[in-house]
């Protein structure tokens, strides 16, 4: 798996309007051979945007994307990419063969039936491959629209919520066949809105909302920022002289909004704020100074999905 | 492409709902003139005189009244979802993915509507001809102008009528795939074809096309009538290929340019 080299997708300053209407804002990232780059956010955050512009389906307003470091502009520029945005589209009334033959005559390919039959078994639709895709549930277009990305023996695979309205079966199966395919060296661009499938199945992850960019990262290291900046739960038997203590703090933010739940207390006693690196001794010291005893002090390690809550939220 | 484009389209209920309405519609009129044996007054359409006794006049009779609204109604179903269709089914953007350009699948799919909208045609005029046959057989023809027409010379003549109603069938064609292309919906596209011939018809109607009327579209519809005096006025024939191919190249060159920049959001 090379790693070195161009990389497989650039986006630089990559912004899209409809109107008004900022779907896409300045989103600037790389993703690197070998990557399965998480490309996440929640519904609406322009996610599918930038993938219909990175297929060549929608022209940016400014900024450009780069494949294998050529603009891809033109399809010849984006051949050695293939993928899918939000539902996958077939002709229903055609069976999957056909629909496979059609793409591939649309890639002036020859429609060989070993390359066919080896796509349907990889996705595991060789029993059904003569039916209509009128036929064929939400899981099965899903796999359909992979077998057709993979007919294109692409180096760069772009899927867009791949697992969205499967069961827990098909999610399960797609994801494997994620891993085996990036296994088996290619490049994969993930969009999902589930944190659980980045955690799963990638390396790398861009976290986007409203369309821009939030976060960016190895995996690893997004989720030390999240460690880096620990949240405490405290209780003490003063608890409006514990804010006015913490308030004065540079070190400390206090974090107001939904009530804390700790075991034992009731929420109004609960009183929650973030440190940084220094942890929650000095706070203490000042607070036992300040004649406040302290009843109870818990870390609470915020894990991704509370990090990607938080980005989200606030961003 | 567009062999693969001619295989969507038959495959497509859709095509063989205009395709067999072509081929219904001339059996239906001719099973309503046997049953009724009266036949419009005549002078009052032309052909009208050997309704009953030439079934060589069936296809010109149809091709007559077809050309006003039938024809181009089923040729505009089908191309005004040329485009439009594949927009809301989500495979547009399936197939754009690939490595044919947008230029090369539009020109697939223009020729593709175009060989539909001319078998719309030739099976219009040529179940109308085979039923005409067996049902009354071929007489000599009487020609516009009184002047006799053999039998074989009135089966050349119908074929070449039918290619003349077929010039602007193809540039309707054509004004159907640009709707399509505008407004990616396809009721729309066909709908808004229809509207374009009833109106240009509407305006010729009523006198409103002065100096333009003989180059709106609907009039190039009637054009072949003049294959059938003696002498053969070909002004007006000309002139319905020029106009004809004028609208369909237009149409066509319009459609392109939106549909090669064209976001593709669905």
């Amino acid at each position: 798996m090379p790693s070195d080299g161009v990389p497989a997708l650039e986006l630089e300053g990559l912004t899209k309007r409809f109107g008004d209407f900022v779907a896409v804002e300045d989103l600037s990232f790389v993703v690197r051979r070998g990557d399965v780059y998480g490309f996440l956010g929640p519904n609406g955050s322009g996610k599918s945007t930038t993938i219909r512009m990175i297929l060549g389906l929608v022209r940016p307003t400014s900024g450009e994307v780069r494949v294998f470091g050529h603009p891809a502009t033109s399809p010849e520029e984006r051949a050695r990419m293939a993928g899918f945005v939000e539902a996958p589209g077939f002709y229903e009334y055609l069976s999957a063969r056909d629909n496979l033959r059609l793409l591939a005559a649309a890639d002036r390919r020859a429609e060989g039936r070993a390359p066919l039959q080896e796509v349907l078994q990889t996705v595991g639709l060789s029993d059904r491959a003569r039916d209509k895709v009128r036929t064929y549930s939400q899981g099965m277009k899903q796999r359909l629209a992979i077998a057709a990305a993979l007919l294109r023996e692409p180096e760069f695979l772009v899927l867009d919520e791949p697992t969205n309205g499967l069961d827990p079966g098909g999610m399960r199966d797609i994801r494997a066949l994620v891993r085996q395919l990036s296994g088996e060296g290619l490049t994969i661009f993930l969009s999902t809105h589930l944190l659980s499938e980045v955690e799963q199945l990638c390396n790398r992850v861009a976290v986007v909302s409203r369309g821009r960019l939030l976060a960016e990262g190895a995996l690893t290291e997004i989720a030390q920022q999240a460690r880096d900046r620990t949240e405490y739960r405290l209780v003490a038997d003063d608890p409006e002289r514990t804010r006015t203590v913490l308030k004065s703090r540079e070190d400390v933010a206090l974090l107001n909004g939904r009530p804390e739940e700790l075991e034992g207390f009731r929420p109004e006693e609960v009183v929650r704020f973030s440190t940084g690196a220094e942890g929650a001794g000095p706070v203490v010291r000042r607070l036992v100074e300040e004649g406040v005893e302290v009843l109870a002090l818990v870390p609470v390690r915020p894990n991704l999905e509370e990090l990607f809550l938080r980005l989200t939220e606030d961003g | 492409m567009v062999r693969w484009e001619l295989f969507k389209l038959i495959r497509q209920r859709r095509t063989f709902l205009g395709l067999g309405a072509a081929a219904v519609v001339p059996i239906l009129f001719l099973i309503a003139v046997r049953i009724t044996r009266d036949g419009p007054p005549p002078g009052e359409a032309p052909f009208a005189a050997q309704l009953l006794s030439n079934g060589l006049v069936i296809p010109l009779i149809t091709l007559a009244f077809g050309s006003v609204v039938l024809l181009p109604l089923l040729t505009v179903l089908v191309a005004g979802d040329a485009i439009a269709g594949e927009v809301s089914a989500g495979t547009l953007k399936t197939v754009l993915g690939r490595s044919v350009g947008r230029t090369g699948l539009f020109w697939a799919k223009a020729v593709a509507v175009e060989v539909y909208a001319l078998c719309v045609v030739v099976v219009f005029v040529g179940v109308g001809m085979l039923a005409g046959w067996l049902a009354v057989g071929f007489e000599p023809l009487a020609g516009l102008g009184g002047t006799p027409i053999s039998v074989g010379e009135g089966i050349a003549l119908t074929w070449a009528s039918a290619g003349l109603v077929a010039l602007p069938l193809l540039a309707l064609a054509a004004f159907a795939v640009f709707l399509s292309s505008i407004t990616h919906n396809s009721v729309a596209s066909v709908v808004g074809g229809v509207v374009l011939i009833l109106l240009l018809q509407l305006v010729s109607t009523l006198g409103l096309g002065g100096v333009l009327d003989p180059y709106l579209l609907t009039n190039q519809f009637s054009a072949w009538l003049n294959l059938m005096r003696d002498p053969i006025d070909w002004d007006p024939i000309v002139r319905a290929a020029w106009v004809s191919l004028l609208w369909a190249a237009a149409s066509f060159l319009a459609a392109w340019a939106v549909f090669v920049r064209r976001d593709v959001l669905s």
